[in-house]
C-alpha cells in the first residue's frame, strides 16, 4: 500500500490536468479562433492619426469665373495639453470678453472635446482678436491662431441655387457616418456642393503615429498627403446668370406694376438646345451661401427656411404650365394626324366657335368649354398656336377622345417622352417629377387614397384641361425647357447638366461630364421647322407681339406664352410663363421664366425672357431697351 | 516484517541510482528561468529606453534573481526531508512572525502592506509563508495512520493555516490568502480527510465568505468580479488590464509576433507587464505555440511533483510534494487565467516567470524541497503508486 490513496492521487492529477487544459483551450480561442478581431483591436490601440483636411475644390463658371472658392480665415484654437483646468477656466472668461460672446460659447467646445486635444474655439476671428492673443501670449496660454480655409462665394446670391452651400458636420452626420467623419469636416449641403461633394472634398491626408498607452508620442510612422479636391467647372455662364437674375426681378416689377400680387416666387433658366447644358439658372427668393459658412444662428436659418429661399424652383418647383404646353398637342396633331372636326392637316382652317360641347366631367357637370378669346376667327394649326386658341386644341383632344383607333393617352405619352412627369435627371439634388395626368394616374391615386381622391374616373374634360396645360398637369421650369429643346431640335431629349468638366489642382482636366441623351423622340424635322416658324409668329404677331414689339432681333426669336389659372374660381390668380427660343434659324438657347401668380404670360414673363434672349444674341449691344409693357408701366 | 529483507545489500546500487536528480524537473526550471529573463527584457526595455533608463536593467536584476533561485533550488534539494520535518515548526513560526512584522514595519505598495526592505532588497514574507505552511501542515498530517485523519488534526490544521491567513488578510493580499486556503484543502484531501470532513470545511468556508461579503470586506473583490464579468463596460477602469491583456495575447496569433516585436507589451498598454501580466508578453510575442509550451512546462513540473508524491518514502514527503504541486497549479491557473480573461484579477505572480525575487526564490526553494523528496524516494517500487 502506498503513502497516498491511488484514487486521491488520481483525482488531484485529473483536476490539475483539467486546469491546464482549460488554459490551453482558452489560449487557442484567443490566439487562433479570434485572432483577426484581436489584431484589429490591437492596432486601433496603438495608432494615433492626425488628419489633414484637404483644400475643397473651387467651383467655376464656363469662362473660369470663380463661383465658389476658399479664402484663408483665422481660427482661434486651444491646445488642451498645454493648459491646466484652472487656466482653461481663466481663458474662458478672458476670451468671452475678447470675442464679445457668452462664456458658454467658449466653454462648450472645450467641454465636448477630449483632454489633450486641440479645440477650435472661434472661427473667422478679426485681425484685432488675432493680434491681441498673439501679442499677449502669456495671458492666453495654449491659444493658437491657425489659418484655415473658409468657403467663399464671391458672387453671393448669383447662381446660389445651382451652387448650393456647405456646412460643418452636424450631429446627424456624425451619427450617420460614424468614425469616418470629423467634426471639423465641411459637407456640401445643396446644389453642386452636395451633388459633387465627393469630388470637391478631395482625399483626407493623415499623419500616423504609433503611440504608447499614456499617449506620449512614440514614433512617427507615415504621412499620407491630403489630395485637394477637384475644381468643378460648370456649364453656367455667370454673365448670362446675372442678366437672367435681373430679368427675374424685372418680371416681378412688371407684375406688381400691373397690379398683380405675385407670390414672389420666380424661376428662370437658360438651356443649350444642342447639348442640354444649363447656361443660367436662377430662382427667387434667393439666399447668400456665404451666410452658411460662419455659424448661422437658428433664427437666421429659420428666416431663410420660411421664405423657401433654399428651394431651386427650376428643379423643385412644379407649376401648371398653361398654354406653353400647347406645343406638345401641336406636334402630336401633326405627327399622329389628329385634327379638329372638319379639318384635315395643318393648313386647313375654320372659324372657331368660342364654345365647345364636350364630354366633360360626368353626369350633371358643364358640357360646354369656353375659350379665353371669343373672337379667334378663321384658324388653322399655325393660328391656333400663335393666338393660343384653346378651342382648336380642345378639338384635337376631342379627336383623340372620340377616335377609338387612337390610344386616349397618346398626348400624355408624347409629353412623357418629351420629359414631363418624371425627373429630367439633371445633376442637382432633389429634383421634382411633376405630374402628367391620365386615366391610369387618376385611378392609382384613388386606389391609394380613396378619401382624398374620391373620384377615380378620368373624363374627357380632364383631357381637355390637360392639352391646354391646366387641370392636374404640373411641370418644373426645367422640364419645360427640356421639352421645348426636344421639340425644336428634332426630338433629342437631353439629360440637362450643370457641370461640364473637372480640373485637378495642377490645372489638368481630369474628367468630363459629356452631354447625355435620355431618348430620341421621333419628330419629323418638317414638324420641328413648322413649330419654330409658329413660335416666331407668336412673338411677331401673336400673344407675345406686344412684349417683343420693337426688338431688333424679332427675326431670330420665337416663343410661347402661358397663363395658367390656379384654382377654378380665382380668375385673377394666373401664373405667368414664357418659353423662348433663339435663334430661330438654328436654335441654340431655350429660355424659360415662370412668375408664380404673376399675371398673364404675355405681359409679365415674356418681356423678361425678351431681355435674356436679346442678351444672348448680342451681349455687347443689349442695353436695357424698355419694352412696350415697360413703357406702359412708366 | 519484510523490510529487513528489502533493505538488504542487493539494493545499494539502485539506491545510488535513486540519488540521480530529476533531470526533467531541473530542465523545466532552467527553461523557465531563461524565458523569464528574456520576457522581462522584451517587456521592459522599450519603456525603459523611453524613460532614459537602462533598457536591460530589469532583465539583469531578474537574471540575478534566477541565479539565486537556482541556488535555493539546489539548497532545498540538499535538505534531508527528515531535517525538514524536524525544522517545520521553526520555519512556520519564522514565517508567521515575519507576516506579523510586515504589518508593523512593512511599506504600503498598491494598497497592500506586504513588503519589507532588508539590506536594500525587497522582501515579501507572504511568498515564504506558502512553503512554510506546506511543510508545517505536512508535519502535522504525516503521522496519521491508515490514511485517515481525525477531527482533532483537521482543526489543528485549520488553526495552523488560519494564523497566516488572518495576517495576510490584514495586508490585504487576496491571491496569497486563497493560495494558502486551497493548498491546505488539497493537502487535507491527500492526507486522507474524509469527504464528510472536507464537505463540512467547505460549508464553513462558504459561510465565512458570505459573512465577509455582507460585511463589505470584499468590496474590491466584488469590483473585480464585476469587471471580469462585464469587461466592455469597465474598459477604462478595473477591466482595463485584463481586456488589454486579452487583446495583446489574441493579436499574437498562432505563431506570435516574434520576440521583441510585441507592440502592445512594448508600448506599455499592459500594466504590470513584467510582473503579474508577464504571460501577456509571452502570448503576444511567442503566440499560441509559445503560450502552450509554457503551460505545458508547468504541467510537466506538476506531473513530476505528483510522481514525487507517489514515490515518496513517507507521508511527510508525499504531503509536501502534493502541497507544492497544488500551490504551483493554483498560481499558474489563476495568473494565466487572469491574463486570458477566464479568472478575475487577483494579484498573484506567475511562478518562475514574473519579475520579483521573493516569489522566484521561495518557489524555487519549495521546488528544491520536493526534489529532495524525490532524491530520497522510496526504494521499494511496490510501495509506489502505479499511477504515475
Amino acid at each position: 500500500m502506498g503513502v497516498i490513496h491511488p484514487w486521491r492521487l488520481a483525482t488531484l492529477g485529473i483536476t490539475f490536468l483539467a486546469l491546464f487544459v482549460m488554459l490551453s483551450v482558452r489560449l487557442w480561442f484567443l490566439q487562433v479562433a479570434a485572432v483577426e478581431e484581436n489584431t484589429i483591436k490591437a492596432s486601433a490601440n496603438q495608432v494615433q492619426v492626425i488628419y489633414q483636411q484637404p483644400a475643397r475644390g473651387e467651383i467655376r463658371d464656363i469662362n473660369g469665373t470663380v463661383l465658389a472658392g476658399s479664402r484663408p480665415s483665422q481660427t482661434l484654437q486651444l491646445d488642451r495639453s498645454e493648459v491646466t483646468i484652472e487656466q482653461e477656466e481663466q481663458l474662458v472668461q478672458r476670451l468671452a470678453v475678447l470675442l464679445g460672446v457668452d462664456q458658454s460659447e467658449v466653454r462648450n467646445p472645450i467641454n465636448s472635446a477630449a483632454s489633450g486635444t486641440v479645440v477650435t474655439l472661434a472661427r473667422d476671428i478679426s485681425d484685432e482678436v488675432a493680434f491681441e492673443v498673439q501679442e499677449y501670449q502669456e495671458d492666453y496660454p495654449g491659444i493658437e491662431v491657425a489659418l484655415t480655409p473658409v468657403r467663399t462665394y464671391p458672387l453671393e446670391t448669383l447662381a446660389a441655387h445651382v451652387l448650393g452651400y456647405t456646412g460643418r458636420a452636424t450631429s446627424g452626420d456624425l451619427e450617420r457616418y460614424g468614425d469616418r467623419v470629423r467634426t471639423d469636416e465641411v459637407f456640401g449641403r445643396a446644389g453642386v456642393e452636395r451633388q459633387y461633394d465627393n469630388v470637391l472634398r478631395g482625399t483626407e491626408g493623415a499623419e500616423v503615429f504609433t503611440v504608447s498607452a499614456d499617449r506620449s508620442v512614440w514614433q512617427f510612422t507615415e504621412e499620407i498627403n491630403a489630395r485637394p479636391g477637384w475644381n468643378v467647372v460648370l456649364t453656367i455662364d455667370a454673365d448670362v446668370s446675372r442678366e437672367l437674375k435681373e430679368a427675374l426681378f424685372y418680371s416681378l416689377e412688371i407684375s406688381e406694376g400691373l397690379g398683380e400680387q405675385p407670390t414672389g416666387k420666380v424661376a428662370g433658366l437658360v438651356m443649350d438646345i444642342t447639348d442640354g447644358s444649363i447656361v443660367a439658372m436662377e430662382s427667387i427668393p434667393d439666399y447668400d451661401p456665404n451666410a452658411f459658412v460662419g455659424s448661422l444662428s437658428a433664427e437666421e436659418f429659420e428666416v431663410i427656411q420660411e421664405n423657401n429661399a433654399l428651394l431651386n424652383l427650376n428643379v423643385r418647383g412644379t407649376f401648371p404650365p398653361g398654354s406653353t404646353f400647347k406645343a406638345v398637342p401641336y406636334v402630336v396633331a401633326v405627327e399622329e394626324d389628329v385634327w379638329p372636326r372638319d379639318l384635315n392637316g395643318p393648313e386647313d382652317g375654320k372659324v372657331l366657335e368660342p364654345k365647345l360641347e364636350f364630354p366633360s366631367f360626368g353626369e350633371g357637370s358643364p358640357q360646354v368649354f369656353t375659350d379665353w378669346n371669343p373672337n379667334h376667327g378663321w384658324t388653322n394649326l399655325h393660328g391656333a398656336l400663335v393666338k393660343s386658341a384653346d378651342v382648336y386644341f380642345w378639338e384635337v383632344a376631342l379627336g383623340v377622345w372620340e377616335d377609338n383607333s387612337l390610344d386616349e393617352s397618346i398626348i400624355q405619352d408624347w409629353a412623357r417622352r418629351l420629359g414631363y412627369g418624371a425627373p429630367t435627371g439633371i445633376d442637382l439634388p432633389g429634383e421634382a417629377a411633376g405630374i402628367m395626368p391620365d386615366r391610369e394616374w387618376r385611378e392609382r391615386l384613388h386606389e391609394q387614397n380613396p378619401v382624398a381622391f374620391p373620384n377615380g374616373e378620368w373624363y374627357g374634360g380632364d383631357l381637355m384641361n390637360t392639352v391646354i396645360g391646366q387641370g392636374d398637369l404640373a411641370a418644373t421650369p426645367l422640364q419645360m425647357a427640356v421639352s421645348y429643346a426636344a421639340l425644336v431640335n428634332g426630338g433629342t431629349v437631353w439629360r440637362p447638366r450643370v457641370v461640364d468638366h473637372f480640373v485637378d489642382a495642377d490645372g489638368d482636366v481630369v474628367d468630363r461630364r459629356e452631354p447625355a441623351v435620355v431618348r430620341n423622340v421621333d419628330i419629323d424635322p418638317e414638324t420641328s421647322a413648322m413649330l419654330l416658324r409658329d413660335l416666331a409668329g407668336v412673338v411677331r404677331e401673336g400673344t407675345a407681339a406686344g412684349a417683343f414689339a420693337g426688338s431688333p432681333y424679332l427675326r431670330q426669336i420665337g416663343g410661347k406664352t402661358g397663363t395658367a389659372q390656379i384654382g377654378a374660381f380665382a380668375d385673377d390668380v394666373d401664373t405667368s410663363w414664357f418659353a423662348g427660343i433663339s435663334p430661330i434659324s438654328n436654335p441654340k438657347y431655350v429660355v424659360v421664366i415662370v412668375v408664380e401668380e404673376g399675371g398673364g404670360g404675355s405681359a409679365v414673363a415674356a418681356p423678361a425672357v425678351r431681355r435674356v434672349l436679346e442678351y444672348l444674341l448680342d451681349p455687347a449691344t443689349a442695353p436695357q431697351r424698355p419694352t412696350q409693357a415697360e413703357a406702359a408701366i412708366r | 516484517m519484510t523490510s529487513a529483507v528489502i533493505r538488504g545489500r542487493g539494493l545499494t546500487a539502485s539506491a545510488y541510482e535513486n540519488r540521480r536528480p530529476d533531470l526533467l524537473l531541473t530542465s523545466a526550471l532552467l527553461l523557465l528561468g531563461v524565458l523569464s529573463v528574456l520576457m522581462i527584457y522584451s517587456a521592459s526595455a522599450p519603456r525603459a529606453e523611453l524613460l532614459g533608463a537602462d533598457p536591460a536593467g530589469e532583465a539583469q536584476k531578474q537574471a540575478v534573481i534566477v541565479f539565486v533561485g537556482l541556488v535555493m533550488f539546489a539548497a532545498g534539494s540538499l535538505v534531508g526531508h527528515r531535517t525538514l520535518h524536524t525544522a517545520a515548526p521553526v520555519m512556520y513560526l519564522a514565517a508567521v512572525t515575519a507576516l506579523g512584522a510586515v504589518l508593523i514595519w512593512g511599506k504600503e505598495v498598491n494598497n497592500a502592506v506586504s513588503w519589507f526592505s532588508v539590506f536594500g532588497f525587497q522582501f515579501q514574507p507572504s511568498e515564504w509563508a506558502k512553503p512554510a505552511v506546506i511543510v508545517m501542515l505536512a508535519a502535522l498530517l504525516a503521522p496519521a495512520l491508515e490514511n485517515k485523519i481525525g477531527w482533532r488534526r483537521v482543526f489543528t490544521a485549520l488553526g495552523l493555516a488560519g494564523a497566516p491567513v488572518a495576517l495576510i488578510a490584514a495586508q490585504p493580499d487576496l491571491g496569497t490568502l486563497l493560495a494558502i486556503v486551497v493548498l491546505s484543502g488539497v493537502m487535507l484531501f491527500a492526507a486522507g480527510a474524509s469527504l464528510r470532513q472536507l464537505g463540512l470545511l467547505f460549508a464553513g468556508g462558504g459561510i465565512i465568505t458570505w459573512y465577509a461579503f455582507n460585511q463589505g470586506w470584499l468590496r474590491l473583490v466584488e469590483e473585480r468580479i464585476d469587471a471580469w464579468l462585464n469587461p466592455e463596460q469597465n474598459a477604462l477602469a478595473v477591466a482595463f488590464q485584463p481586456l488589454q491583456s486579452q487583446i495583446a495575447i489574441g493579436s499574437g496569433g498562432f505563431a506570435g509576433r516574434g520576440l521583441f516585436e510585441g507592440s502592445q507589451t512594448n508600448l506599455a498598454f499592459i500594466p504590470e507587464q513584467t510582473t503579474d501580466f508577464i504571460f501577456t508578453a509571452v502570448g503576444e510575442q511567442l503566440g499560441f505555440i509559445g503560450g502552450a509550451l509554457l503551460i505545458g512546462t508547468y504541467a510537466l513540473i506538476v506531473w513530476r511533483l505528483l510522481r514525487t508524491a507517489a514515490a515518496a518514502e513517507d507521508r511527510f514527503g508525499m504531503l509536501v510534494a502534493i502541497g507544492v504541486a497544488a500551490l504551483l497549479a493554483f498560481h499558474v491557473f489563476v495568473n494565466v487565467g487572469m491574463t486570458l480573461g477566464i479568472m478575475p484579477v487577483t494579484g498573484i505572480p506567475l511562478p518562475f516567470m514574473s519579475a520579483g525575487g521573493s516569489s522566484f526564490t521561495a518557489m524555487a526553494f519549495a521546488l528544491g524541497l520536493t526534489h529532495s523528496i524525490w532524491l530520497h524516494r522510496s526504494k521499494v517500487p511496490a510501495r509506489r503508486s502505479s499511477l504515475v
